[in-house]
């Protein structure tokens, strides 16, 4: 049984159940020896065409796999406290405790990140960036009584933009609701389902408040509609030169070439600085991370240096144990990698800039939070306007065994000077409550009161003045009403964005 | 004999022509239910799956078209993986003749789309 103790499973003959296995404290069989011995083994197929390999088995098995898996690639595998599977009655149960309990020197729980989901859910599929609702983003400032939900934007050529609902649109009645003020779990539950979750084709009426105080009634049909990852480009002329601002809100496929015409854009209008809005950007390809910081930094302060090296825990120091690849460096993208229209290969284009300034808040998260470490990697000065960010330098392959995807924290991305230790985020000079690595900047609230990319928008305006004074807004700068999250050390204004797969029963709560 | 060699060569060159002029890039006209459904089906099998979200305008504008994994979000509301190490599937539609053909770009594997109407861009 190779490694022995927890194990026994014996040959892996198909159709026969394997002995149960049995636990010795601190005794691991390889993950293995328990893989695909399911309570309930899966028949047919999985999403790329191959036979599920599943065995009968129990959920004894299942659990040990787990325990092993975990010894063999958790992060922080040495601080699991090793407990007999047979004690916990679910996979889900057992899971729970195979992870590290220590806190973070701010109180937080070092491991925010233990997370699993079917894998028939998990292994869902969509046309990238597209939603299904109205086309508007919408933040949850407050999801209890008196609840606060506002419009942060609204995506260009759907219902909710030729509807008027600009950002800082606040709901206040769906379907004769009362969205702040409704107490029953029925009227929660009409709210959830059509701000949040309306099935395509089915039409809501809303009652509104507009960022001018003005009321309005609108009816939308929701519809499956695709983002633009990339907006609202600007130039501001200012004291240190032109200013060049865009919001950068997912890193889907699509993005690739918006990314690449927007700093084509930018730099054939000959910017000197670059405000990259990452306010609502929770991450997705490192690969588009990586191509954006390329092209943000240029070829020349690029050159040999890397973007990301992962590290994996103590047992892997060379190689990647899911893929067998060498742990090398990995370089700044500075080609195309195929994701949208342009063939793979092309050289991108590059800004070539000595600093930056990043707008944040806590929905800023994982491969948005790599572009500032990678950047800073390589001594580029980065100035950060806004909130917290959400602290996820870590990262896994979701692995499934016998219809359930396991997520468990694998690797930890370090940028070019070894850094990568920042699981409370990032957080601007003048933070309070928990902070982060601290960078240089302003911490200033979100500002619903004007558009993305309106010089006058706090964030923006303190990201300006900062460039040209070395300072922040003597002031707060303002924000619309808004509170601060629940159990939250965050700005008013700072609220959670609902993705579009959420659970539509705790987005708002009775 | 010469003279079918050098028409051989001649209808060679015109398959060779006709092949190049066979797949131009292109988009979806007059999309209606029908071939909405066909698309969403083919789509779906391509990827091994019972269904897929597409866009209501889905291939009516630019004949490209990235599949990826339905974001999903932790506990907390991170997005998941928010640090992906993957990449998206590329489809592109094609027009050969009156045929409407989706090409999925990594597979070169391709599907006729017998309800649908194109233009080529």
């Amino acid at each position: 049984m190779g490694i022995g103790g927890s194990g026994g499973t014996g040959s892996s003959g198909s159709g026969t159940t394997a002995p149960p296995p049995q636990w010795i404290e601190g005794v691991f069989a390889p993950a293995s020896t328990f893989a695909a011995r399911c309570e309930m083994p899966r028949a047919g197929f999985d999403a790329d065409g191959r036979r599920f390999s599943d065995q009968p088995g129990s959920l004894l098995h299942e659990k040990h796999w787990l325990r092993s898996f975990s010894h063999e690639l958790y992060l922080w595998f040495d601080e699991i406290i090793d407990q007999d599977p047979a004690l916990f009655g679910s996979t889900a149960d057992y899971f729970e405790v195979l992870k590290t309990l220590e806190r973070l020197p701010t109180g937080r729980p070092k491991d925010n990140f233990h997370f699993s989901i079917a894998s028939d859910e998990w292994q869902q599929q969509s046309q990238s960036g597209v939603r299904a609702g109205y086309g508007a983003r919408w933040v949850v400032l407050a999801s209890r009584v008196p609840r606060d939900v506002v419009v942060a934007f609204s995506e260009p050529d759907t219902p909710a933009s030729s509807s008027g609902l600009i950002r800082g649109t606040r709901v206040l009645e769906v379907d004769g609701v009362d969205v702040l003020n409704a107490t029953s779990q029925a009227e929660v539950a009409i709210i959830n389902e059509a701000i949040f979750g309306p099935a395509p084709g089915s039409s809501h009426t809303f009652t509104l408040a507009l960022p001018d105080g003005s009321e309005t009634i609108v009816t939308m049909t929701a519809g499956n509609f695709a983002s633009s990852p990339v907006q609202n480009i600007r130039f501001i002329a200012s004291a240190v030169g032109k200013v060049g601002y865009f919001t950068f809100n997912d890193h889907i496929g699509p993005a690739e070439q918006q990314l690449i015409d927007a700093v084509r854009t930018l730099r054939d209008e000959g910017i000197s600085d670059l405000v990259l809005d990452l306010r609502y950007n929770g991450g997705g390809f490192l690969t588009i991370a990586s191509q954006l910081a390329y092209m943000i930094a240029g070829s020349q302060a690029t050159a040999g240096r890397a973007f990301e090296t992962l590290r994996f825990n103590s047992k892997h120091p060379t190689l990647n144990p899911v893929t067998g690849e060498s742990l090398d460096p990995v370089p700044f993208r500075s080609t195309t990698a195929g994701f949208s229209a342009l063939p793979a290969g092309q050289p991108l284009p590059q800004l070539g800039l000595s600093r930056l300034v990043v707008l944040t808040g806590g929905n800023t998260c994982s491969a948005s939070e790599t572009i500032i470490n990678s950047l800073r990697g390589i001594d580029l000065e980065v100035i950060q306007i806004g909130a917290r960010t959400c602290g996820k330098p870590y990262g896994t392959y979701p692995t499934d065994n016998c219809g359930t995807t396991w997520f468990t924290t694998m690797f930890q991305g370090i940028n070019d000077a070894g850094f990568g230790d920042y699981p409370d985020g990032f957080s601007p000079a003048g933070t309070t409550g928990i902070v982060g690595v601290t960078l240089p900047g302003c911490s200033v609230s979100d500002d619903f009161s004007r558009p993305l990319g309106d010089s006058q928008e706090a964030r923006l305006a303190a990201g300006l003045a900062f460039l040209e004074t070395g300072t922040c807004p003597s002031a707060p700068a303002t924000a619309a009403p808004g509170r601060a999250r629940l159990g939250s050390d965050e700005l008013p204004g700072e609220g959670e964005m609902p993705g579009p797969e959420w659970l539509r029963n705790r987005i708002l709560l009775p | 004999m010469k003279a079918i060699w050098l028409v051989g060569v001649i209808l060679l060159a015109g398959c060779l022509k006709s092949a190049v002029e066979a797949e131009t890039p292109a988009r979806l006209i007059n999309v209606d239910a029908a071939s909405r459904a066909e698309l969403k089906a083919v789509v779906a099998a391509a990827i091994g799956q019972a269904t897929v979200r597409l866009a209501d305008d889905a291939l009516i504008e630019d004949g490209v078209m990235l599949i990826e994994r339905t974001p999903r979000t932790d506990n907390l509301g991170h997005r998941l993986p928010g640090r992906d190490l993957g990449a998206p599937r590329r489809f592109q539609l094609f027009r050969a003749g009156t045929d409407c053909i989706l090409i999925e770009a990594d597979s070169d594997r391709r599907w006729v789309l017998e309800q649908a109407r194109c233009v080529a861009l």
